[in-house]
C-alpha cells in the first residue's frame, strides 16, 4: 500500500498545491471534493468499490494533514502513536478518543480519525498500514480494531512500566 | 421360606474377558474371577459396594492375608478354591436374601409403621425424602425390582447412605466413608483386582473381624437405642449395617416395598478405610478426601503413595505387590463415590485413570504429579487474572471501579476456566501413561508444560474470538486483559526451553 503514498510524495515534491488540496478534501465526504481527483484517481484506474475509493481519499487527506518537512523516525502504527502521545501528555481524554475511534462507522470515521491524526502531529505514522487497515475496517470479525487496541494497550502498559520504574529509581 | 441364595443365584453383574456380560452368584464370581474382566453396573455406587462385599467375603474365607508375604503368595498362586468353597458352605444359611431368621443384610424383627418404596435404597432414584432430576420413578407407585437388584441396592445403600435426621428407630447416621473418594486399582482380571485390594490385616484383628452375615442381627430394641460400636476390622467395615432394612417379598420374588430406618452407628474415628485417601488438616487431623465440584484429577497426587502414608492403602499395596512382577501392575485405577451437601446428594461419579507405570519403581512420583498440578494451577491464576481484568474493564467502561461481587459474578459465568481445565484433563490422562520407568521426569514435565501452555492459549483464544467482534469497550477490555496472560505464556516458554534437552556443543 505504501506505493500510494510514494505516488503522493512524488506528486508533492513536484507540486506544493497537492497537500493543500488534499487537506481541504477532509472537509468533504471522502471522494466528494473534485479538485482532489487528479491526485487519487490515477492511482485507482479500475477501482469499483465505493469503500476502497473513499478510504484512499481519506488516507490521502490524513497524510496531507500530518505531513511535515524532513520528518524523522521509524513510522509507527496509530495505536502505538496514541499510546506514546498519552504517556507524553498525560492526557486522560486520549484513551476515550481512541475507544470512540474503534467504534467508528463510516460516517464517524472521517471526523474521529482527523481529530486523532491532528493530535499525533509529532509522531511519524505508518500511513501504508493505516490505509490497508481502513480498507478492512468493516470486516465483521473486527481484526483491525482488535489489533489497534492490542497495539495501544500493550504500548501503554510498556510506557507505564518504564515510567514507574523510573519513578522507583528516582525515589531510591 | 428360604429363597434366593446369593452364593448361587445370578445377581453380580460382570463382564467376562471374552466380552460377554452375565450375572453370577458369589461362588462363581470368586472361583471364575480369572475369567472376569470387571464388575460392571450402571451405578458406580453398586460397583464399589460389590467389590467391598467380595473383599469382606475373601478376608473371612482366606483368613488373611495377615502379612505381606501371605499377600504375595496369594498374588502368585491365585485364590485357594477349597478355602472359598468351604467358607461359603459353612455360612450358606446366612446368604439367603429371604429367610425367616437370617435374611441377608436385613433386620428380620423389624416391622415398620410405614412400608416405604424400594427406591429408598437407591441414591439414583426418587425417594419419599429425596428428588432426583430426570428420574421418572413415581414414589407412590414405584413398580418393583428383582431380588437380584434388591440385593445389589442393599449393599450400595449400606455403603453409601448419608445421614438424613430422625428415622423410625433412631437418628440416622452416615455410612463409614459414604462421602469419601474410593479408589480401586483395576488389574487384568477380577481375581487380581480383588487381590490388589486385599490389604493385609493383623492376625489378631482378622480373627475377630466379623462381617454382617456372621453376626446375629441386632434387635429392634437395641437399634432404637441408637447403638454404635467401633469396626472390628475390614470385613466388618466393608459390610457395615448403616441401615436397618427388611424387604417385603412379593409372590413373584420381586420387591416393591421395604422397611428402612437407621442402623448401627460407628463409634470410632481412628480407623482407616484402605480404599480411601486422606489429607492432614491442621485443626481436624486426618480427613478423608472427598469429591468436590472440580474434577478428582486435580487432586490426583493425593491418591499416590509417599512417605506420608495418606494415599489409599489399596494403591500402595498394589504397587508393592507389582514390584515382584511389574508386568502385572494394575493398568488403571477406578475412582468412585458421591458428593453430598447436608444429606443432599449432589452427584455420584466413577472415573478411571491410567496408573503410572513408574509406580512399580522405587521413585515416588507423587511429588512429580503434585508439581504438575501446581503448574496447572499457577497458569490458571494468570487466566483468572485476565478474566478478572476483562470483567472489571467491561463492567466499568474505564470510568469507574465496579463492585467486587459484580466482577466475581461476571468471571464466574465466563466459560474460560472450565474450558482450560477440560482441555487439560484429557492431557492429564495422557501424561499419566508417560510415566514409565525409563522416562526422564524432566522430559515429562517439559511435555506437561507444553500442554499447559496450549490449554492456556486455547482457552483464551476462544474467549477472544467470542468477544473481539463486540463494541470498542469489549475490545478495549480484551486488549487490556491480556497482559498477565502473555507474561505467563512467556514464562512457560522459558521454562520449557530450560527443560528441553540441550544440544551438546560442537
Amino acid at each position: 500500500m505504501s506505493a500510494f503514498f510514494e505516488w503522493l510524495e512524488d506528486l508533492n515534491a513536484r507540486d506544493r498545491k497537492v497537500r493543500a488540496v488534499l487537506r481541504r478534501s477532509l472537509a468533504y465526504e471522502p471522494g466528494a471534493f473534485p479538485p482532489a481527483y487528479p491526485y487519487v484517481e490515477p492511482f485507482l484506474p479500475d477501482e469499483s468499490s465505493e469503500w476502497r475509493r473513499g478510504m484512499h481519499y481519506l488516507a490521502a487527506g490524513l497524510w496531507a494533514l500530518h505531513w511535515r518537512e524532513g520528518r524523522q523516525g521509524q513510522p509507527m502504527s496509530l495505536g502505538r502513536a496514541c499510546a506514546a502521545y498519552q504517556s507524553a501528555n498525560g492526557s486522560l481524554s486520549t484513551e476515550q478518543r481512541f475507544v470512540a475511534l474503534l467504534d467508528a462507522d463510516r460516517d464517524q470515521l472521517l471526523h474521529r480519525l482527523r481529530q486523532m491524526v491532528a493530535l499525533l502531529k509529532d509522531y511519524p505514522l505508518d500511513f501504508g498500514s493505516l490505509l490497508s487497515d481502513l480498507l478492512a475496517w468493516n470486516n465483521p470479525r473486527k481484526p483491525v480494531q482488535n489489533r489497534w487496541a492490542r497495539d495501544y494497550y500493550r504500548s501503554a502498559a510498556t510506557n507505564t512500566t518504564i515510567e514507574s520504574n523510573t519513578q522507583e529509581e528516582n525515589v531510591q | 421360606m428360604s429363597r434366593f441364595n446369593l452364593i448361587d443365584e445370578k445377581w453380580i453383574p460382570v463382564r467376562l474377558l471374552n466380552g460377554r456380560r452375565d450375572e453370577l452368584g458369589i461362588r462363581e464370581t470368586l472361583l471364575d474371577a480369572k475369567k472376569i474382566a470387571a464388575i460392571e453396573d450402571p451405578s458406580p455406587l453398586v460397583v464399589a459396594a460389590l467389590h467391598r462385599f467380595l473383599l469382606a467375603v475373601l478376608y473371612r474365607a482366606l483368613e488373611g492375608p495377615t502379612d505381606f508375604d501371605q499377600a504375595r503368595d496369594l498374588f502368585r498362586s491365585g485364590f485357594p478354591v477349597a478355602k472359598i468353597n468351604a467358607y461359603l458352605e459353612k455360612w450358606r444359611d446366612r446368604f439367603w436374601l429371604f429367610h425367616e431368621k437370617y435374611p441377608f443384610g436385613q433386620v428380620p424383627s423389624f416391622t415398620p409403621k410405614i412400608w416405604r418404596a424400594w427406591t429408598a435404597l437407591a441414591t439414583e432414584h426418587n425417594a419419599d425424602n429425596a428428588k432426583i432430576l430426570f428420574d421418572h420413578v413415581v414414589v407412590d407407585s414405584p413398580g418393583s425390582i428383582s431380588s437380584a437388584a434388591a440385593a445389589r441396592w442393599i449393599l450400595a445403600t449400606q455403603t453409601y447412605a448419608v445421614s438424613c435426621g430422625k428415622s423410625e428407630l433412631a437418628h440416622t447416621g452416615t455410612a463409614p466413608s459414604a462421602t469419601a473418594v474410593m479408589a480401586l486399582p483395576l488389574a487384568r482380571n477380577l481375581e487380581e483386582t480383588l487381590i490388589f485390594s486385599l490389604v493385609p490385616q493383623n492376625r489378631a484383628v482378622i480373627q475377630n473381624d466379623l462381617p454382617l452375615w456372621e453376626r446375629e442381627p441386632e434387635t429392634v430394641e437395641d437399634l432404637k437405642k441408637g447403638i454404635a460400636r467401633p469396626p472390628g476390622g475390614l470385613a466388618d467395615l466393608f459390610s457395615w449395617r448403616t441401615r436397618s432394612i427388611r424387604l417385603k417379598e412379593e409372590k413373584d420374588g420381586h420387591v416393591s416395598q421395604l422397611a428402612f430406618a437407621s442402623g448401627v452407628g460407628i463409634a470410632a474415628t481412628d480407623y482407616i478405610d484402605p480404599m480411601v485417601g486422606y489429607r492432614e488438616d491442621v485443626k481436624l487431623g486426618r480427613l478423608p478426601l472427598q469429591f468436590r465440584e472440580r474434577g478428582i484429577w486435580r487432586d490426583f497426587d493425593s491418591l499416590l503413595p509417599d512417605d506420608s502414608k495418606l494415599a489409599p492403602q489399596v494403591i500402595e499395596h498394589a504397587a508393592r505387590l507389582a514390584k515382584t512382577d511389574r508386568e502385572r501392575l494394575p493398568r488403571s485405577v477406578m475412582i468412585l463415590g458421591q458428593a453430598n451437601n447436608k444429606a443432599k446428594i449432589e452427584f455420584w461419579r466413577m472415573e478411571r485413570f491410567t496408573l503410572p507405570e513408574a509406580l512399580a519403581g522405587n521413585r515416588y512420583i507423587r511429588s512429580d504429579i503434585r508439581q504438575f498440578l501446581m503448574d496447572a494451577e499457577g497458569a490458571q491464576k494468570a487466566l483468572w487474572q485476565a478474566c478478572r481484568n476483562f470483567a472489571r474493564d467491561l463492567l466499568g467502561r474505564g470510568n469507574r471501579e465496579p463492585a467486587a461481587k459484580d466482577i466475581s459474578a461476571f468471571v464466574e459465568q465466563m466459560p474460560v476456566s472450565p474450558r482450560y481445565w477440560s482441555i487439560l484433563e484429557t492431557r492429564f490422562h495422557e501424561i499419566l501413561s508417560e510415566f514409565t520407568l525409563d522416562r526422564d521426569p524432566e522430559d515429562i514435565r517439559g511435555l506437561w508444560l507444553k500442554f499447559v501452555r496450549h490449554a492456556l492459549s486455547e482457552a483464551w483464544e476462544h474467549q477472544r474470538l467470542s468477544v473481539s467482534t463486540g463494541n470498542a469497550w469489549a475490545i478495549r477490555a480484551l486488549a487490556r486483559a491480556e497482559g498477565p496472560l502473555s507474561r505467563k505464556l512467556h514464562e512457560l516458554t522459558n521454562e520449557i526451553a530450560k527443560l528441553e534437552p540441550q544440544e551438546e556443543g560442537v
